[in-house]
């Protein structure tokens, strides 16, 4: 137990390990394989590595194509993780 | 048959339906809050999933996307992004928000904020929050629902007209059902608005190009600045693309309409399913809406609203009776999130305001009575907001999305335990400062260095919220082992204190 900053008196608050951080190891493995696709699709890595229309995919631009491939990861990323992970 | 007659009739059969099931619902329901509000805490993957999703897309959807497509090219591709990152924080968040609710009794977010910073002046601002800029959103609804209806006539019935019939329509199977009704009707809403959109935007492709591979390789040879970023006008920078990511995911996740369906799952469980397969839709329904964009930007250059773009291929290029059910389609998708905004405001309204400040131990049919009154008063007021002004769609969107986002540090602080609590000072004066910033980053100095004002807002919000919270009294020991104590043992099993 330990005291929160900020109080006085006497309460004693309970000490809990942070959430934002998993702890298991499925956990921590789902949650940077998602924030390692997220920044395939956010600045800088979009707009240096995949914004281009060349090479196209019968016809699909390869900036499209590319988003798409990383969107489909992500969401198997989330189904596997749903079932894997508390 | 003429094509506006196809179209008023395939749109009117479609409302029959929806007050239909309105009644269906209507005979169900029993006089408890829980069930008028909550639909009884018992919704069900495939009711929950359907809601979710139309309540998300909007309008915009639609009529917006197709126009952005048209005007800024690929880059509204970017969508994918925060429709995947609206299905993560459900999952993670989500489920911790169905556990504090079904545990404690919680009703709206601002029960949940008001219950663990111990403070009404959280409440009334979290309610004040979550109506205000989500009335925004009915505006940006109705006005679509009107154009639609303009449209889908012939110009016959005007859009004053057209926006009081629907909204009409919305609000009486709203009053009826509650929102048992509102989720059985965007049951029907949003698989009609997704086969539309995806029906009109192959045909409208096989009958301009041949095909959509076709389609991009013209836009290819014709107009490749389409398909580059930042777009034509320079509008996708990566400022603005990592803004809209967060407004359009966290911003829209905190408005109370989705908070609140959280509240209504079956389970955890449920609503950790639905936010791994959400995005399969989200994601999905803006790929037809690419090729009516990108489609539209050859087949019809130099429109001065492009907005418009799908309705007029349709006129144009299709036959009546796909004009009329991709009209309906559109119809769909506003009354799916008009419902469920008018909903949440009705109940955050209700609970947070009447039932808490006015009167406190009435029945629970005199709650339901109010609630329906709210609803009428919402459905004016959203009425005259939509034929006041008229603004390009998805900028109502990103401003109701980015101040509802300025709930989040607040929710992050009872729904994410950590050593260091956030305190009801902190997470007021973060709200006040997010706003302000907003303010200033949207209307003074515009999105200043390129960056969304959404973002330079929450960063404000974060920082004050994080400051404050040092220096001030935290919620009592009883409500942090109380509240994180639950999220400890429904996420862990265990209590770590």
């Amino acid at each position: 137990m330990h005291r929160a900053h900020g109080m006085t008196g006497s309460d004693d608050y309970p000490r809990y390990a942070s959430h934002y951080l998993p702890r298991t190891r499925a956990g921590r493995i789902a949650i940077l394989a998602f924030l390692a696709l997220l920044l395939l699709a956010e600045p800088p890595i979009v707009f240096v590595f995949a914004n281009r229309i060349e090479p196209r995919f019968a016809g699909v631009p390869f900036l499209y194509a590319y988003l798409l491939v990383v969107y489909i990861a992500m969401i198997v990323v989330l189904a596997i993780g749903a079932r894997r992970v508390r | 048959m003429e094509v506006w007659v196809v179209a008023t009739g395939l749109i009117a059969a479609y409302l029959a339906l929806t007050i239909v099931v309105g009644i269906w619902a209507n005979r169900r329901m029993t006089v408890d809050v829980e069930d008028f509000f909550l639909y009884g805490r018992r919704a069900g993957f495939v009711v929950l999933y359907l809601t979710v999703v139309g309540s998300y897309h909007s309008a915009f959807a639609f009529l917006g996307s197709g126009g952005f497509f048209y005007k800024h090219g690929i880059g509204f591709w970017e969508a994918g992004t925060w429709t995947i990152l609206t299905g993560a924080i459900t999952w993670v968040l989500g489920t911790r928000v169905w556990a504090l609710g079904k545990r404690f009794g919680y009703i709206t977010p601002a029960d949940m904020l008001a219950d663990f910073y111990e403070s009404e002046a959280v409440r009334v601002v979290t309610a004040l929050v979550s109506v205000v800029f989500t009335i925004l959103y009915i505006q940006a609804q109705a006005a679509g629902l009107g154009y639609i209806i303009n449209v889908a006539t012939g110009g016959r019935v005007s859009i004053e007209l057209g926006t009081f019939i629907l909204l009409s329509v919305a609000a009486a199977y709203l009053m009826a059902g509650g929102l048992r009704a509102v989720y059985w009707t965007d049951v029907l809403q949003s698989v009609w608005m997704y086969i539309a959109l995806w029906v009109g935007g192959l045909v409208l492709a096989h009958e301009l190009f041949g095909g959509p591979f076709e389609l991009f390789r013209q836009v290819a040879a014709q107009r490749p600045d389409l398909l580059s970023l930042p777009g034509p006008q320079g509008y996708f920078r990566p400022g603005m693309w990592f803004g809209l990511s967060v407004v359009l995911s966290f911003g829209i996740v905190f408005q109370p309409h989705i908070m609140i369906r959280y509240y209504t799952a079956v389970s955890g469980r449920t609503l950790k399913w639905l936010g791994a397969t959400t995005p399969i839709y989200l994601l999905s329904i803006y790929i037809p809406a690419t090729m009516v964009g990108l489609g539209g930007a050859i087949a019809m250059p130099g429109l001065a609203q492009p907005d418009r773009i799908f309705p007029e291929l349709l006129f144009r290029y299709s036959p009546a009776w796909l004009t009329g059910i991709v009209l309906a389609g559109a119809t769909a998708a506003a009354m799916s999130t008009l419902d469920s905004i008018l909903h949440s405001n009705m109940t955050v309204l209700t609970r947070d305001i009447y039932q808490r400040y006015i009167r406190r131990d009435a029945s629970q049919a005199h709650y339901i009575g109010v609630g329906r009154l709210i609803v009428i008063a919402l459905l004016l007021i959203g009425y005259v907001m939509s034929i006041a002004t008229s603004n390009f769609l998805v900028v109502l969107v990103a401003l109701s999305g980015a101040g509802a986002l300025q709930l989040m540090p607040a929710v992050l602080g009872v729904c994410f335990p950590t050593r260091r609590l956030l305190t009801r000072a902190g997470v007021l004066s973060g709200i006040a400062t997010g706003l302000i910033a907003l303010y200033l980053t949207l209307y003074v100095v515009p999105h200043p260095l390129g960056l969304h004002a959404g973002v330079w807002s929450i960063l404000a919000n974060l920082t004050v919220t994080l400051i404050v919270s040092r220096t001030s009294r935290p919620p009592s020991a009883a409500t942090v082992r109380r509240i994180h104590g639950e999220i400890e043992d429904y996420v862990y099993g265990r209590t770590g204190a």
